[in-house]
């Protein structure tokens, strides 16, 4: 594996543990409307639902946890690719099979399924393959720190703004249609 | 100190809050986008018309009690439809939840669906529905030519029609109601009213 300068490696974990804390707190806070959502997406059978939400659950815990502690951090990345595939690789089937309208279940009020959240799970994967690197040696001072903490703020707000400016592009569709419809019904 | 050092500090510092003002931006279309588009809950010309009485139904709720929509009753009726999958109907929960405390003097809330009695039954449980009668019609939504949900339908204490739409917002569930105060059969009627009396 490559080496990379210690500030990289510290904005991806650290972004990695902001994305993955606010996904398992929306899951802990909800556990019951997280595993109904995952009925949603037809892909277990229902007796495995509550099993498996908590498993998740408990595996982004360990992830958290794994990618704050340097000695297990590569290995706690590697989970996290892991995660993020299988997310998106639900999300596609379900994609695929045309069930677009169900809750995606990544937290906040409810968001169908697109392409978009399988690209975000791609981009938060390279973040992954960044925070399994080792490290180059270099001394980590207090100006490399300061731009380590910039980096990850700025990160976490740039996915904020962008999820945000998606959710809007979706309430614009939404809006197109109920129009197109309301003046084709008009017409008749 | 290394200026180096000066400029990155206060490079941070401006691409930090730039992200901040691109979030809020965001968050502000947003909003804006629930409270104006579509202005209202949109009409749909198909089914019972405004005004019209609503067709008897005599209906199970989930827990077997009989329910019937129609016939006079102490108070008016908002009949929610939702399905299991639709984010935009569990965005709205919370608001019906509110609504029925608030309005519990004057308005009783069904809700209505079909399909699988068994997956209704733990979505209710979930979803924290508990309270409000629960009924699964295919013929009720037939009737209704519900086709896009959530879709609200209001019955006035006779059981006529007083308003009904789709409805994706808090403010369009709430333009329902208003627009029974204000004796129109939608916000957009009594806005042109409005328009066509002023000029």
């Amino acid at each position: 594996m490559t080496a990379l300068h210690p500030i990289l490696v510290v904005i991806a974990a650290g972004t990695l543990v902001c994305v993955f804390a606010r996904a398992a707190m929306h899951k802990a806070t909800d556990l019951t409307m997280f595993t109904h959502t995952m009925g949603a997406y037809r892909l277990l059978p229902a007796r495995l639902l509550t099993p498996a939400a908590l498993g998740l659950l408990l595996l982004e815990v360990a992830v958290i946890l794994g990618l704050i502690i340097p000695a297990t951090r590569p290995f706690a990345a590697g989970v996290a690719l892991v995660l993020l595939a299988v997310y998106a690789g639900a999300i596609a089937v379900n994609l695929w099979r045309g069930n677009t309208h169900i809750d995606c279940g990544c937290g906040g009020a409810g968001q169908g399924l697109s392409w978009y959240l399988v690209a975000r799970n791609a981009v938060l994967g390279v973040l992954c393959v960044v925070a399994m690197a080792s490290l180059l040696p270099a001394e980590m001072t207090a100006v490399a720190w300061l731009s380590a903490a910039a980096g990850i703020l700025s990160a976490v707000l740039l996915f904020a703004g962008i999820e945000k400016l998606i959710d809007n592009w979706s309430w614009l569709q939404a809006s197109n249609r109920t129009f197109e419809q309301h003046n084709h019904e008009g017409h008749d | 100190m290394d200026p180096l050092v000066v400029a990155v500090i206060v490079l941070w510092a401006i691409v930090i809050v730039l992200l901040i003002v691109v979030f809020a931006l965001a968050r502000q279309v947003g909003i804006l986008f629930e409270r104006v588009a579509p202005m209202g809950a949109l009409m749909t010309d198909a089914g019972p018309k405004i005004g019209e009485q609503s067709p008897r139904f005599d209906l199970l709720t989930l827990d077997g009690k009989p329910l019937t929509l129609g016939l006079p009753a102490p108070k008016s009726t908002l009949v929610f439809f939702l399905s299991t999958t639709c984010p935009v109907c569990k965005k709205l929960l919370p608001v019906l939840k509110s609504l029925k405390q608030a309005e519990a003097q004057k308005l009783g809330i069904i809700i209505a669906s079909d399909g699988d009695a068994l997956e209704h039954t733990e979505f209710r449980r979930a979803a924290g529905l508990g309270d409000f009668p629960y009924v699964l019609s295919r013929d009720l939504g037939m009737t209704y030519r519900i086709n896009r949900l959530p879709f609200a339908v209001l019955l006035d204490p006779q059981g006529v029609v007083r308003g009904k739409g789709l409805v994706n917002s808090r403010e369009q569930l709430e333009s329902l109601l208003n627009a029974q105060d204000l004796g129109q059969a939608s916000i957009q009627n009594w806005i042109e009213a409005e328009v066509a009396q002023r000029s």
